[in-house]
């Protein structure tokens, strides 16, 4: 919206601080970022999403009624690609608070005497894991080897339902998802799952062929959505109260927009026709060329659009430097980059280097840009290595 | 000295130290134990802690810090 204001004579118009913002000008072929921009077909569907969506859906007449159908429409296809019923679904606008809900209103049920989790899960489910201590509960951290694989401690035959089981189905830094799955009651961590098939496959199978699962969290970034959509899936068998205080029995939207549904909900519909096969063939090029560098540790074996490397006697800061000069933008789980003060815990729990790391992900816009990124983080290896040492 | 300083001070040292089996890390960078156990297991040399910051590196025969 441009709109001019008239000061005595003369027009100005309205300092802005987004005038103050340089225009999106990401090179999305050279993003290999985890939250990169926005694609194209949600780009040019944004003011459509905003303008369209933002009505209030409790209306039953007019633009709030016709949402309420797209919002209606969006909770189905949500409900069909992960497998869910859609009475179960709730949306929840930010990750912690979607933990927080699962884990405490599990808890507070009464049901559990252990929770068992795992030195990878995120710091917020931990943190939202050591506050069930209040309730009584009592906690059991399992270790996590070299692959990625969690140890699972067993648990006695009587005690198997009455434990509580973090599982998180997919790592979100190393692209590592579980194979194993463990016996008895399980929150299911399914933030880092895409449609594609990478680890979605495992999360239908625990729901659909197991009436252990309690809830399942979902992030719609995973494929492709905005930031700020989570969904939360409660198993309607499952022993949960709401751990919020309120007055209301129906449960509330926690925050949730509905222009950020609707946009989940296309972009969870676009990811889910498109084939994985050439972001697999990415990941296994990169894996296969990367053995010219020696001393580097690559997380896992097949981690279809999500890759960790870490390159021994490296700064990832300078390397994250280098590659930005080139364009190649990347993340990184070192203690050394600019966000980060401690390395990786996920890192640390598998035995893997955390520093010289970077963490990439492949999209649909990046793959094309490989062979140049390969070529640029082999060349600023080799030449930062032979500075440094 | 923060992270990966220590790690890389303690190549460089070994390189330029061909002849000597036996080196002292002191770092109380909270990353350099769970990198030094990574190290090891990637170049072949052993470490054994002292203490929280202090590690023992020998050329060789590696040994986790487990």
């Amino acid at each position: 919206m441009s709109q001019e204001y008239r000061s005595g004579s003369r027009v100005t118009r309205p300092a802005s601080s987004l005038n103050r913002v340089s225009p999106v000008t990401a090179d999305l072929a050279k993003n290999f970022q985890d939250l990169a921009p926005y694609s194209l077909p949600i780009r040019e569907n944004l003011e459509t999403f905003f303008t369209q969506g933002d009505s209030d859906p409790r209306s039953i007449f007019g633009p709030g009624a016709a949402n309420s159908i797209r919002l209606e429409a969006a909770l189905q296809t949500f409900s069909k690609v992960l497998a869910l019923p859609a009475s179960s679904i709730h949306f929840v606008a930010d990750r912690s608070l979607a933990f927080m809900l699962s884990i405490l209103g599990h808890a507070k049920s009464g049901e559990f005497r252990t929770i068992r989790y795992s030195a990878i899960d995120k710091k917020e489910v931990i943190a939202a894991t050591f506050e069930t201590k209040g309730l009584g509960v009592a906690l059991n951290e399992s270790r996590v080897d070299l692959s990625g694989a969690i140890d699972f401690k067993s648990v006695p035959a009587s005690e198997v339902a009455k434990t509580l089981t973090l599982f998180q189905l997919r790592n979100g830094e190393t692209g590592i998802w579980q194979s194993l799955i463990p016996d008895g009651p399980l929150i299911l961590d399914a933030t880092s799952l895409n449609p594609r098939g990478w680890g979605i496959t495992l999360a239908i199978e625990v729901i659909s062929q197991s009436s252990n699962w309690q809830s399942a969290i979902f992030d719609a970034t995973s494929w492709g959505g905005p930031r700020g959509l989570y969904i939360l899936a409660i198993n309607e068998r499952a022993s949960w109260r709401n751990p919020l205080p309120t007055l209301d029995p129906v449960l509330p939207r926690f925050g949730a927009s509905a222009p950020l549904t609707l946009m989940s909900a296309v972009a969870l519909e676009i990811e889910s026709a498109k084939s994985p096969s050439g972001i697999d063939q990415a990941n296994i090029f990169l894996r296969e060329q990367l053995g010219v560098l020696d001393e580097i540790d690559i997380a896992g074996d097949a981690t279809g659009d999500r890759l960790s490397i870490s390159i021994l006697n490296l700064p990832a800061d300078e390397l994250m430097r280098r590659l930005a000069s080139d364009g190649f933008i990347v993340d990184s789980g070192s203690a050394c980059t600019a966000s980060e003060l401690s390395p990786s815990h996920v890192l640390a729990a598998m035995g893997i280097l955390t520093h010289g790391n970077i963490r990439i992900r492949l999209r649909d816009e990046n793959i094309g840009s490989v062979e140049p990124f390969l070529e640029s983080l082999v060349a600023h290896t080799r030449s930062l290595r032979s500075e440094l040492l | 000295m923060k992270c990966p300083l220590p790690i890389i001070e303690l190549s460089k040292s070994m390189k330029q130290h061909p002849s000597e089996n036996s080196f002292l890390l002191k770092s109380d960078d909270v990353a350099t134990s769970p990198d030094l156990n990574a190290w090891s297991r990637m170049t072949g040399n052993s470490v054994r802690v002292i203490d929280r910051e202090s590690f023992e590196i020998t050329r060789g025969s590696a040994a986790s810090l487990d």
